[in-house]
């Protein structure tokens, strides 16, 4: 006989090993990206694709919302680098002058993304979490 | 069996161990899903852990399953208040007294909505209505008690839940009531031992936390700080909270990077330091704030008066 599940709790994945806290991919894309340049702009596409796989790994209940989220976050960022080459494209001195409000305003995007994707993520992890310790 | 089992699950919760009450109710709904009661109870257990949006899915099947179940409507009116949403809520808890008009839970119920409103008046009459059904309820007089304390009338609050204490020295409302009421008259020991014997009880107890942090508060401002902020966040959505992270993080980045363009580097310095503190802080917060907590209920025993 099955054992009913409540609807938040995280479904079992057969990869659900390579789950990781979202708290940690939270910091380490705060901190791996100061050490290491990643190629192709990875700083700012890479988080965001672990920390949805992440959620499908967890079979959180609502891995469906993180990935639009994080879609929708990976799009603003594309958004932002176009406005910021046209920008270069028509004043490259307005551009410069720019840039670092850019990068501010970039990072920001970025990290509004993955604090929203991770506190969907917490309490589906937290419970993992439990069942793990529990089983 | 499963009477003895949703009599245990029932148990577990009024005492608090929600995870036990939960394990019994996920046997019988595995045995039997179709039951309206499980599912409520289930939902309630959820509500107590803050798992709203389970404890809505709950009790949707549970009234799909019987719609005239009363603590149904009061459980799903204690969901919109977790949501803010206290014109439903209040219409929930009317539709739960059509249904049973001596049903005291939904009159405290409402009586908080109320409260949330500051319609202290309305609040009142609620209270007032279920005396008249349950004048010995414990839980009642320290609802009499928390009108009192928020009204401003400390000495008839003491004296409610006082009362409340000695019919029920367990009573969650009444250790909570009475630990508030000695934190504003300054007697912190007795304060703290109301909250952390809830604490044992219920290491979610959101209100005996809030007590407990108030008290950190006046001990250990970094301590009381970090609970608060913590607090602050988890009561507010999750959009909210991000927007309020990151309203934080652009604050800091953009005076710092205004300062440094306008040529005050020096300034800009200090900024980013502030930034970079905040930071740290929020990530030393948590393990200082876990063995703070572990180290306080260690040396937390139990007083002979209890």
């Amino acid at each position: 006989m099955s054992v009913y599940q409540i609807i938040d709790e995280p479904q079992p994945s057969l990869y659900s090993k390579l789950v990781i806290d979202p708290v940690a991919i939270l910091f380490a894309s705060l901190l791996i990206p100061i050490f290491i340049e990643l190629p192709l702009y990875g700083r700012f596409w890479m988080p965001l694709i672990w920390i949805g796989l992440n959620g499908w790994l967890l079979g959180s209940p609502t891995r469906k919302k993180e990935t639009v989220i994080a879609v929708a976050g990976g799009l603003t960022l594309i958004i932002l680098y176009c406005a910021m080459v046209y920008l270069a494209a028509v004043n490259v001195e307005m551009a410069t002058l720019t840039f670092p409000y850019y990068r501010i305003l970039n990072q920001g995007a970025l990290f509004f993304t993955l604090y929203m994707i991770v506190f969907y993520q917490s309490a589906p992890y937290a419970i993992h979490q439990y069942v793990k310790e529990h089983n | 069996m499963n009477d003895y089992k949703f009599e245990m699950a029932q148990r577990h919760y009024a005492q608090g161990a929600y995870e036990a009450s939960i394990s019994f109710l996920k046997e019988l709904l595995s045995e039997d899903p179709n039951s309206p009661e499980f599912h409520g109870l289930l939902a309630l257990n959820l509500i107590e852990q803050n798992r709203i949006h389970a404890a809505e899915y709950e009790l949707k099947i549970a009234l799909n399953q019987d719609p005239s179940l009363p603590f149904l409507y009061t459980a799903s009116a204690q969901v919109c208040v977790l949501k803010n949403d206290l014109d439903t809520a209040l219409s929930l808890c009317d539709q739960s007294l059509s249904l049973e008009v001596d049903n005291t839970d939904a009159l405290l119920l409402k009586n908080t909505i109320y409260t949330l409103l500051n319609q202290y008046d309305q609040a009142f009459a609620c209270l007032e209505q279920a005396a008249q059904i349950e004048p010995d309820s414990s839980t009642l007089k320290a609802a009499f008690g928390e009108h009192y304390f928020d009204t401003g009338n400390n000495s008839a609050a003491l004296d409610y839940a006082t009362q409340a204490l000695q019919s029920d020295p367990q009573n969650i409302a009444a250790n909570v009531l009475m630990g508030n009421i000695q934190l504003s008259l300054y007697n912190i020991e007795e304060a703290e031992y109301h909250a952390k014997f809830i604490i044992l009880q219920n290491p979610e107890n959101k209100a005996a936390l809030t007590l407990f942090a108030n008290i950190k508060m006046r001990q250990n401002i970094v301590f009381g700080l970090w609970w608060r902020f913590n607090s602050a966040l988890a009561n507010l959505s999750h959009l909210k909270s991000a927007i309020m992270l990151i309203g934080a993080y652009l604050f800091f980045n953009l005076l710092s990077q205004i300062t440094d363009d306008l040529g005050y580097s020096q300034a800009s310095i200090v900024i980013s330091y502030s930034w970079l503190a905040f930071v740290v802080y929020t990530w030393v917060g948590i393990p200082y704030y876990q063995r703070k907590l572990a180290k306080e209920l260690e040396k937390f025993s139990f007083n002979s008066k209890f």
